[in-house]
């Protein structure tokens, strides 16, 4: 390695070694040099006045080095990383489940285009509605409508589709089918909305019926349990459709499972928005409190919190030790100054003689 | 005798370690993600020191740190075991934070020129200080971190390769075939931008004078 362009001593400048030298005395600065050489540099330093000159200048930087302000750091700045971290992954994951026509549509048309073109945006809208106005029903027709219950085939020659109202899902059907979509058909009148979820199974197949029919709660209760399986989206729409049922105690254990495993931060929000309205329940208001706690978002244990403090001024919570315990955690260490301030807010609506 | 029984236990954890993170590596690569997780928190505070160390503000270490995992993330399944996942790992945070000082340096307040005229010159700037033992006088502890605010300084004229090289040598102490791995570069070009680091920061403290 070349590391200086003179080559005589004399023309050297007094802080730079020898140049028979240089490298090796460059090398045992860095502490690179193999033992031999280290001690043969030690050795030709004591006899040389401009290495020894070198080599002591190099255990002054090295210490000046010391004195460098190093910056360690903070654990909420280590806590806030992971977090966003955690929402760039669902995002990456959600993403590439997309599929290629997601991304591609993605690119094609972004919604800062929309944004920057409100015109052009409103125009596009309208035709895709009347297109959809125009269109869909005769798709609905072609695909849902059997001529025969179970494995059906239109008159066409048009992929035969299973329609699963006529036909109970099994754990098989179950266990290896993949639902692409849920719609909700509602026909504007008092009726309970239908709701129609598509499933790519060996066999493509329409789950259809209300959200009271015992099969329709089945099959979203199924993807909420297996969450791990479903895209965000679907997870987002089983939780919303099943919010009308948490009356019914299955619903609930599934939204509390939600609250507790989910990936997706948006997900446990959800859950603990539907499972607001039944937080009297003791497992639902331990979800709560579990969420206030250990969820890793803040926007998650914010829901939590405000649920709390709802509960607590409605007078529907009972004021035990462990609860008020955790709320006084929470509000001297939570990280997020709302949280603490509702947590003390909480606590003292839950006992108004609890001063902070 | 007891160093080199010190050497082979600590050759024998890092042996362990590196195994122990390629099964979590094949775990992810099959979809697991509480196995990326489980990687990411193991090195994710050392990623997050180094960025702040060589960016100085949250925001942008924060950045680093978010690019480099899910760059480490979208990439997993090009990791083909033949170095270590601290080095590949290290590769990516490097390119990031090398991709980052370059965006600030282009900045015109940000670029800090050496001159050359100081850097023959006979007594440097470390020549002129005092002994160490600054400990022992309060006037030595503040003119210590007076001169570490100025070490800093200079630390931040570097370019982007020369001091994310600093870094790694003097900070991390790692070794230079380690750092040339890490930024896909010889050992040799490491040992150049470290010399001429070292020199740069020389005779730019020397003009603090």
């Amino acid at each position: 390695m070349q590391v200086d362009g003179n080559n005589g001593a004399a023309s050297r400048p007094a802080s730079e070694p020898c140049s028979e030298y240089s490298e090796r005395m460059y090398l045992f600065a860095a502490e690179e040099l193999e033992r031999a050489d280290e001690l043969a540099v030690k050795a030709h330093a004591q006899n040389c006045e401009r290495c020894a000159a070198y080599l002591e200048n190099v255990e002054k930087m090295r210490a000046s080095l010391e004195s460098v302000p190093r910056q360690e750091p903070s654990a909420n700045l280590l806590a806030e990383c992971r977090t966003n971290l955690t929402d760039l992954l669902d995002e990456a994951d959600a993403s590439s489940n997309r599929g290629v026509f997601g991304q591609w549509a993605d690119a094609i048309a972004p919604a800062r285009w929309l944004t920057m073109h409100p015109a052009a945006a409103a125009a596009l809208l309208l035709l895709i509605g009347f297109s959809a106005g125009t269109y869909s029903p005769r798709w609905f027709s072609h695909t849902v409508a059997p001529t025969s219950p179970g494995a059906t085939e239109s008159g066409n020659g048009e992929p035969a589709v299973n329609e699963s109202s006529v036909i109970p899902l099994n754990d098989q059907d179950l266990r290896t089918a993949d639902v692409t979509g849920i719609n909700l058909v509602s026909d504007g009148g008092d009726a309970p909305p239908q709701i129609e979820v598509q499933l790519n199974a060996q066999r493509p197949m329409l789950v259809h019926g209300s959200v009271a029919d015992d099969h329709v709660k089945q099959l979203l209760l199924y993807v909420l349990h297996n969450n791990q399986r479903f895209d965000p989206d679907v997870r987002i729409e089983s939780v919303e459709l099943l919010k009308p049922r948490t009356h019914d105690q299955d619903v609930r254990q599934a939204l509390c499972q939600v609250v507790h495993t989910d990936r997706n931060p948006a997900v446990r929000l959800r859950a603990l928005e539907a499972l607001s309205a039944e937080a009297s329940q003791e497992n639902v208001r331990n979800a709560i409190l579990d969420a206030l706690v250990d969820d890793a978002n803040p926007g998650v244990r914010i829901e939590a919190i405000n649920s709390l403090r709802e509960l607590a001024e409605q007078g529907q919570v009972p004021a035990d030790a462990h609860l008020v315990n955790v709320l006084r955690q929470r509000a001297e260490k939570d990280s997020s100054t709302y949280i603490r301030l509702q947590s003390a807010a909480t606590i003292e609506a839950l006992n108004p003689a609890e001063k902070f | 005798m007891g160093m080199s029984v010190a050497l082979e236990r600590d050759a024998r954890q890092a042996a362990v370690k590196i195994s122990d993170d390629h099964a979590l590596v094949r775990d992810a690569q099959a979809g697991d993600r509480l196995a990326f997780e489980e990687l990411v928190r193991r090195y994710d505070r050392e990623v997050l020191r180094l960025a702040l160390n060589l960016v100085h503000r949250s925001e942008d270490a924060r950045d680093i740190y978010q690019e480099s995992f899910l760059r480490v993330y979208r990439n997993l399944h090009r990791f083909r075991f033949e170095c270590s996942f601290y080095t590949w790992l290290y590769r990516i945070v490097t390119n990031v934070a090398l991709d980052h000082l370059r965006r600030r340096s282009s900045r015109k307040e940000d670029q800090a020129p050496v001159s050359e005229e100081h850097e023959g010159s006979s007594r440097d700037f470390f020549d002129r200080q005092p002994e160490s033992n600054a400990a022992s006088n309060p006037e030595r502890v503040v003119l210590g971190q007076e001169l570490g605010q100025r070490i800093q300084q200079a630390i931040d004229r570097l370019s982007p390769r020369e001091r994310i090289v600093f870094e790694l040598k003097h900070y991390q102490g790692l070794k230079l075939r380690v750092i040339g791995e890490m930024l896909g570069t010889s050992e040799e070009t490491v040992k150049n931008s470290l010399f001429r680091a070292t020199r740069k920061l020389r005779a730019s403290l020397d003009e603090m004078r």
